[in-house]
């Protein structure tokens, strides 16, 4: 009987430590370039290799007074691409009275042209979370189903700070890069199930040790060159 | 079988627990407040001393913003009054989203007073265009159409009167005008041929305003050509530049964001030489002038670049600096980027370009052409940019240092060249020359500097010491300002976003990197306990060297400097005196290595090195909520990097990498067999596991051996806590075997019931 029980809660915990990977963005290539507040030319990129989240705008909340600034900087692609529109927000203090202004400025990055899928930048404060939660959840609530919704996150949020597991997102991007001194080492410790799937680097920060199996995000601190993104989709290829 | 499934639940549940076992700090954030001891992403007091000349040391990091300046009182230019004014008013700084009240507000408050008027709709400034392969916005309602917009009002409120039925429907129309600003279009529409001439011409004005904001820019374009036309309209004086704005419109936004239509802005650009001709069109020639700059910007930007550039080394230039130097940035940004042609559309010798370029770019062919520069023309801001590259090995060194004899005190170059020559001289091993230099010029000019120049000659003076005495002496340096250390990622530099922004700490006396790595990583534990007893240092320096000395030399096993350090810690640190006594009083070796572990578990705050600038601002004796606490190894990685707090403290960055290229501060005025007892005990440190397996083993050990001692409960309790908030890289069975002992040794004491998880 003893050894009927111990077969059976390995079984269960086996069981439920398998999770199969299954990619969230299926419609996404493997590779995305951050485009950001800077005026980029990416229409060489091939549409079957890499696609575009861009800086769609930027949302300022101070208190309960919300400030929108758009992407002020041009943005050509080659027809065809995956896009994804990002909305950074930035925050002081934000109050519940800002909550449904900050999610009309979200959700008008989604009329853009094109634009398959939405990733929010919030670096949120321990006390900003509830605030974040509730833009996450009513978002959700309105976004067509279809609508892919992403976050970065911050690299302790995936290792042990998961207040983002029970989000309705559909992955969280840690965002591995403007740590620190040092190159990041610890994917291994990216636990949180949302942070599964991605991983965001930056092509002035190599990584000491490249998380494998992922969608990559490159930021780049400069505009994009054909030579310079050609190099960072060769070397995310690599190890990806 | 009941009693089994518990069991399996149980099981299970503690399997779970063992999954989200939390590991060790993350180094992403917190981006807590630092000390900044010398500034390199702005000047010090920019807006105050760096504006009015003193220049304190220039430093390649600044953003241009500054060196403009900068270059300017080298170059013997200067700025009066009005040009700082001028230069540093806030629309410099200003963002579109900043002005959106300000000039809004003054619409709405004109509009209020129209009586009976719809509710005032939202506004916002902003147009997006994207199509299939292009995303661009643009501000297409700047502040002057609102400041307009309202003046108009006012005008026809004085005419018509404010109950006038005419002056409603202008609201009403302006409004659909200002609708277009980020939607559209909406457009307003014409008055009947009987209405009042002023209206009609008004509405008909409006009409082409709404076309203009709603992306019809040539439909635009032609009304505001027959406005032009029309001689007995107001706005006909204005409107032929408002049709090149049309025009320019459509050269910058026809083309779906790659770039703009050449051969357009060239029409525009003869179009507006011809309003600038027309005397009677002069109401409209600043404007106009502006547009054509942002149009010969484009077309021409090496010219453009070069006429800014001459423009900023004008004398009484306030009423052009500030728009020069922000378009001078601009284009310096986007041939830096390769936009525009890049650099090599510059036309013409450019002084200031060059003198930035080289400045900035400080490497080994930019010394070569500074220092070619300087001997070629003699002038300070050469001279000042080859001294900041030239290192000791140079053949220029010399030649240099003797030139910087010719720069007075009242130079706003003195303190930039002065540093760089000592520099030079203690590079080229002329050490006890450069100690006489520092201390001639510390003592005549040290009190009026600005603390992030004055710390910078502490540093090189520190660098040259002789002693050990004058090593303290000079570690001891007040914070300039406070900064956040972390840099955001969005994107380019901008002076307002290299301000500090902190809330600023009262200043008090703290070590840099450079003092603390000699200490921490060079010094031989014997001669930390002389800078506690010693008054060179001020007192709180004096308390941080002794608490961390003594537990220094409590992990290198050093009871003798342990035991003479503890009164002196007790002095400086009254909190610690009733711990330490337990410590002094202890009968044996190993009993007081307990007792000192004790009073480690007690204060979070104690660790076995000095801190760099604010440090830990957690009282010692609180868990600090970032996880500072205690110490992690201090055993090197694979890559010879360190982990935990104590690394980021320990790499030298700029400014204090000028003096230390290499990173790498050494202890020259040790002994040497001072300073191999420096290097030993720091390899030896680096044998000692992070505090929370240190102290929990120490502790488990003790309380197995003396169960009865009363400490050995809340000893563990504490261990237990220390593998929750400490600094652990591998994982370790100590936290178990401390929780284990705790509840089989003391089940019953209010110390286990506290410990109700291991980690």
């Amino acid at each position: 009987m003893r050894i009927a029980v111990i077969v059976l809660i390995a079984t269960a915990i086996a069981a439920l430590a398998y999770r199969p990977q299954r990619d969230p963005l299926p419609e996404f290539p493997r590779i995305m370039i951050w485009a950001w507040e800077r005026p980029e030319k990416l229409d060489f990129i091939d549409p079957r290799e890499a696609g575009v989240a861009f800086l769609a705008r930027t949302v300022t909340v101070r208190g309960e007074i919300v400030n929108i600034r758009p992407r002020m900087q041009p943005l050509v692609v080659a027809p065809g691409l995956a896009m994804m529109a990002v909305v950074r927000v930035e925050s002081q203090d934000p109050q519940p009275g800002a909550r449904i202004a900050v999610e009309h400025a979200i959700l008008d990055a989604t009329e853009l042209h094109g634009v398959r899928a939405l990733q929010i930048d919030y670096d949120a404060k321990a006390s900003e979370r509830d605030f974040y939660r509730g833009v996450i959840q009513d978002l959700r609530r309105v976004l067509p189903a279809s609508m892919p919704l992403s976050i970065t996150a911050l690299a302790s949020w995936c290792e042990y700070d998961d207040w983002i597991s029970g989000l309705p997102v559909t992955e969280a991007v840690p965002m591995l890069f403007r740590m620190g001194a040092e190159p990041y080492r610890g994917a291994e410790r990216l636990r949180e199930r949302k942070c599964q799937s991605s991983v965001g680097i930056s092509t002035d920060e190599p990584l000491a040790e490249p998380p494998r199996g992922r969608r990559v995000y490159i930021f780049h601190p400069r505009s994009w060159s054909r030579e310079e993104l050609r190099a960072a989709i060769q070397e995310v290829r690599r190890w990806q | 079988m009941a009693i089994r499934l518990r069991n399996a639940a149980l099981l299970l549940f503690l399997f779970a627990g063992l999954l989200s076992n939390p590991p060790d700090l993350s180094s992403c954030g917190p981006f807590l407040p630092t000390a900044a001891f010398s500034f390199w992403t702005v000047p010090e007091d920019a807006q105050g001393r760096f504006a009015r000349g003193q220049l304190g040391i220039v430093q390649p990091g600044f953003p241009r913003f500054y060196l403009i300046i900068a270059y300017r009182y080298l170059a013997g230019i200067g700025l009066n009054a009005e040009e700082q004014s001028a230069l540093f008013a806030r629309e410099v700084y200003q963002t579109p989203e900043a002005q959106q009240p300000e000039a809004i507000d003054q619409w709405k408050k004109a509009r209020a007073r129209v009586a009976g008027s719809a509710a005032q709709p939202d506004i916002s400034l902003f147009k997006s265009i994207s199509g299939d392969g292009y995303y661009i916005n643009y501000l297409n309602c700047g502040d002057n159409a609102f400041h307009n917009a309202a003046k108009t009002l006012e005008g026809r409120i004085g005419h018509f009167g404010l109950q006038s039925p005419v002056v409603k429907q202008w609201v009403a129309a302006q409004d659909r005008v200002f609708a277009n600003c980020s939607g559209g279009p909406s457009i307003p529409a014409p008055l009947e041929g009987t209405a009042d001439p002023l209206a009609r011409t008004d509405r008909e004005y409006q009409i082409a305003a709404a076309h203009f904001y709603a992306g019809d820019h040539d439909v635009a374009e032609q009304m505001f050509r027959a406005i032009a036309e029309d001689k007995g309209s107001p706005w006909s004086a204005t409107a032929p530049y408002l049709a090149v704005r049309c025009v320019v419109r459509k050269a910058t936004l026809s083309v779906k964001g790659q770039g703009f239509d050449r051969d357009q802005l060239s029409a525009a650009e003869a179009q507006l030489q011809k309003i600038l001709n027309d005397p009677g069109r002069s109401a409209v020639h600043p404007a106009a002038r502006r547009l054509l700059d942002y149009i010969r910007a484009r077309l021409n930007p090496g010219e453009r670049m070069h006429s800014l550039a001459q423009a900023l080394l004008q004398k009484n230039a306030q009423a052009t600096i500030q728009q020069s130097s922000l378009d001078y940035r601009f284009l310096y940004d986007q041939l830096e980027n390769g936009n525009f042609g890049g650099f090599k559309a510059l036309q013409g010798d450019d002084e200031l370009t060059s003198w930035i370029q080289a400045f900035q770019a400080h490497d080994a062919g930019s010394a070569k052409k500074a220092a070619g520069m300087w001997r070629a023309k003699g002038s300070l801001p050469w001279l000042v940019a080859a001294f900041s590259m030239t290192h000791g090995e140079d053949s220029a060194g010399s030649e240099l240092i003797a030139a910087a004899q010719k720069v007075g005190h009242d130079s706003p170059a003195y303190a930039t060249v002065a540093f760089h020559a000592i520099r030079l001289m203690e590079e080229s091993n002329r050490r006890a020359e450069a100690r006489a230099a520092l201390d001639k010029l510390l003592a005549s000019d040290g009190a009026l500097m600005p603390g992030s120049a004055l710390n910078l000659f502490r540093a090189e003076r520190m660098k040259a010491a002789a002693d050990w005495e004058e090593f303290l002496n000079y570690s001891v340096r007040v914070p300039a300002g406070t900064a956040i250390a972390f840099t955001q990622y969005t994107g380019d530099a901008r002076p307002e976003m290299e301000e500090p922004d902190a809330p600023q700490r009262k200043p008090r006396p703290g070590f840099d990197v450079d003092a603390a790595k000699i200490l921490n990583e060079q010094t031989p534990v014997e001669l930390w306990l002389n800078a506690a007893q010693r008054q060179t240092l001020p007192q709180p320096m004096r308390r941080e060297v002794a608490t961390a000395g003594w537990v220094r030399s409590i992990l290198l096993g050093d009871e003798k400097t342990a035991r003479s350090l503890a009164p002196t810690v007790q002095n400086l640190a009254p909190e610690l005196k009733p711990s330490l006594e337990a410590y002094l009083d202890a009968g044996d070796a190993r009993a007081r290595t307990f007792a000192a572990v004790f009073v480690m578990l007690r204060n979070p705050g104690m660790r076995p090195y000095v801190q760099v600038g604010f440090g830990r601002e957690t009282p010692v004796n609180k868990i600090d909520d970032f996880r500072d606490n205690w110490w992690c190894s201090f055993a090197p990685d694979k890559d010879g990097s360190l982990p935990g707090y104590y690394r980021n403290a320990s790499i030298i960055g700029e400014p204090l990498r000028e003096l230390y290229q290499d990173g790498a501060p050494k202890a020259q005025f040790l002994a040497k067999d001072e300073q191999e007892r420096g290097k030993r005990e720091w390899s030896q440190l680096a044998t000692v596991a992070a505090a929370p397996d240190y102290l929990a083993a120490q502790t488990i050990d003790w309380a197995k051996s003396n169960p009865s001692d009363p400490r050995a409960a809340e000893a563990l309790h504490l261990a237990v806590r220390a593998t929750r908030y400490g600094c652990s890289e591998q994982k370790t069975p100590y936290s178990k075997q401390a929780f284990d002992l705790l509840h089989k040794q003391y089940p019953d004491s209010e110390w286990a019931r506290k410990t109700k998880y291991w980690y």
